[in-house]
């Protein structure tokens, strides 16, 4: 209990599959009416407090939805989620806001994450209100003032009276970075925070996140499908595929040296990784995912791996440790 | 915001202006000589036509003759009928009532209850009453409005005998004061029900899906983060994203008040303007006809133009263009 209290987040076996109403005519004529789309598929991790887990994938692959999950924008089919050893389920049903205060999230694009009919400083302190933060409207309002000063934005005033379309992107995201910060929280998502921006000012968004994190001791989920960005942030990294992780653990050691032939792919793909020592052959993997719905027994990776064995077929891959904490869902790594 | 209004007004106006110069130059466009068209004869006699040339001043260029025009305007004097020898301001002010009466009735009606219903049925959008409101929405939308209004004097006045079938007024009786408002609003019922019918689905599937389309924006998601209530989402943020629409179709409704109804006016025998420009166009009455016209172009101008300040109003980035 003792060393599950120290994690700031710990995820055990999440699951959420999104029921979709079909009839569907089988070749044997059986019909049948639900289907199960995996989004996703039972993933499990811990953070402790101040740490960045990178969790890496293509489109579909249930990043977002993850995402969501985690802060609760969605409810989970099962698995549990607990912030500092309390389960989320019932931290959200005993409040709301406290909630909220725990856990909040970065969304992908900046422009759509504001109401743009009011202004930056309306979008701010209305939240401070309805957490009771501050007592006036102008003690409210200086204190976004500070935030927004500290993060360097200056002068705040600059941006503070201006209508969201006003403002670059880059701008926003760095208003929208402190806005799941206002409460201070212990976690948060960032869903793909720089992959809508100008590649100019990504690095510096990604270094004020960093940064406002460090200083806030805050566990971060940072979703991208950039491995250079996310090498970059995190301390801990995931690949997802299909609703699963497949290879989990430290940042350095997944990168260096992937196991499973997925994360092979994808990091043979990253032309910018080369400075990673030895040249690497170019993996190519063809094909689209497979689709989440009635996925069968056994690896969902099969249909496209270049490794694949006839067993692979028959049964879904538990983890495997290969040392330090960096676990495979392979058995094939060697 | 001052310099937008101002720029709104004047590019208005000038819209007028040139609307009125241009259904003027279009009258004089159409094939046919005018001294004809005024006699009510093909071959009038040379004295006749003289005095017809010195009454209205076609022997001026186009242009003397629509400077007079736009001076007769200004002083509120917008001819003579052709067809019934009296001034047409005098006939259109007579007609306007009615019309004013029925079609705003009808287009506040529907604006309420099409958008109550949308933004409700948004709200529990897949829900049973949801699918149910849309099938009904389709079905009205689809209802050709002279149809329905047939079938609803078929069916109540006919039929039921509960309403009267035509007109705005009863001629046999006539009453005063409170009884002549009921017996308006008996003769109001059905003109104004189907014309509510037919207009009421436009608001309930604007409202419904832009609402639906705004609730699915990341800044719902941003709020929900926030640890804010729904109802206080929607009070506060979606609403008034969702509600630009609703304003553009309800300015373009009033925009067509005077004209708009016109088949159920002649349906329903209702004495408005709708009915009265199809008459002025069938006997080429082109003064009153221009008059109608000018109407007309105003009132789509002036709420244009009231269309464009509220959205300034509402939405903050079409103020500072």
């Amino acid at each position: 209990m003792s060393a599950e209290q120290q994690h700031a987040i710990a995820v055990d076996q999440l699951i959420k599959y999104y029921s979709q109403r079909k009839k569907i005519v089988s070749p044997d004529g059986k019909v049948s009416r639900k289907q199960q789309v995996k989004s996703v598929d039972g993933v499990s991790f811990t953070l402790q407090k101040g740490e960045v887990l990178g969790v890496i994938g293509e489109s579909g692959c249930g990043k977002s939805t993850l995402g969501k999950l985690l802060v609760r924008l969605e409810e989970e089919t099962s698995g549990s989620i607990r912030f500092s050893g309390v389960p989320s389920k019932e931290l959200h049903k005993r409040s709301q806001l406290a909630f909220r205060r725990t856990a909040q999230m970065i969304f992908q694009n900046p422009f759509d994450t504001f109401d743009p009919r009011y202004t930056i400083a309306e979008l701010l302190t209305d939240t401070l209100k309805l957490h009771k933060i501050g007592g006036s409207y102008d003690e409210r309002l200086a204190m976004c003032e500070q935030k927004m000063e500290q993060a360097g934005l200056v002068p705040a005033q600059h941006y503070l009276h201006r209508y969201p379309h006003e403002l670059s992107g880059g701008q926003l995201q760095r208003i929208s970075i402190l806005r799941s910060m206002l409460l201070s929280p212990l976690f948060i998502v960032a869903d793909e925070p720089v992959s809508m921006l100008d590649v100019s000012v990504r690095a510096d968004i990604i270094n004020m996140l960093i940064d406002v994190c460090q200083k806030e001791n805050t566990a971060m989920v940072f979703i991208s499908h950039d491995i250079i960005s996310t090498r970059y942030v995190s301390d801990k990294v995931a690949v997802m595929y299909l609703g699963r992780f497949v290879e989990y653990g430290p940042t350095e050691e997944v990168l260096h040296n992937p196991k499973h032939p997925y994360t092979k792919a994808l990091i043979s793909n990253s032309a910018m990784l080369e400075s990673l020592e030895q040249k690497r052959e170019v993996i190519r993997i063809e094909g689209e995912p497979p689709t989440p719905i009635n996925t069968g027994p056994g690896c969902y990776f099969y249909s496209r791996c270049y490794q694949r064995r006839d067993s692979c077929q028959s049964i879904y891959p538990d983890f495997t440790d290969v040392g330090a904490g960096h676990k495979v869902a392979c058995p094939y790594t060697s | 915001m001052g310099s937008y209004i101002g720029r709104r007004i004047l590019t208005g106006t000038l819209t007028i202006i040139l609307a009125i110069i241009f259904s003027f130059l279009l009258i004089h466009l159409a094939p046919g000589n005018p001294v004809s068209i005024l006699s009510g004869r093909d071959n009038p006699s040379p004295e006749m036509e003289a005095a017809l040339i010195a009454k209205y001043g076609l022997d001026q260029s186009v242009f003397v003759q629509l400077g007079s025009y736009l001076k007769n305007i200004v002083q509120g004097d917008l001819g003579q009928s052709i067809s019934n020898n009296r001034p047409v301001v005098e006939m259109i002010a007579e007609r306007i009532g009615p019309t004013l009466l029925l079609s705003l009735t009808t287009a506040i009606l529907s604006l309420l209850i099409g958008t109550a219903l949308g933004i409700y049925c948004a709200r529990s959008a897949g829900s049973k009453l949801d699918s149910a409101l849309n099938g009904i929405s389709y079905l009205f939308d689809a209802m050709p409005g002279f149809w329905l209004g047939m079938m609803l004097i078929l069916l109540f006045a006919s039929g039921l005998k509960l309403l009267p079938t035509a007109g705005m007024v009863d001629l046999r009786a006539d009453y005063t004061g409170f009884a002549h408002y009921l017996d308006v609003l008996k003769h109001l019922i059905l003109p104004g029900l189907t014309l509510t019918l037919i207009s009421t689905p436009y608001f309930f599937r604007i409202a419904r899906s832009s609402v639906i389309q705004v609730m699915s924006e990341d800044f719902v998601n941003t709020l929900r983060a926030t640890g804010m209530k729904e109802s206080r989402i929607f009070n506060k943020y979606v609403f008034k994203n969702a509600i630009l629409p609703t304003v553009t179709v309800f300015g373009i409704t009033l925009a067509y008040i005077f004209t708009g109804v016109a088949i159920i006016e002649i349906v329903f025998s209702w004495p408005g303007m709708g009915s009265f420009m199809l008459k002025a166009i069938s006997s080429r009455d082109y003064p009153l006809l221009m008059g109608i016209y000018l109407i007309l172009s105003v009132s789509v101008a002036v709420n244009m133009i009231i269309v464009d300040l509220l959205y300034a109003f509402i939405d903050p980035r079409i103020r500072y263009k």
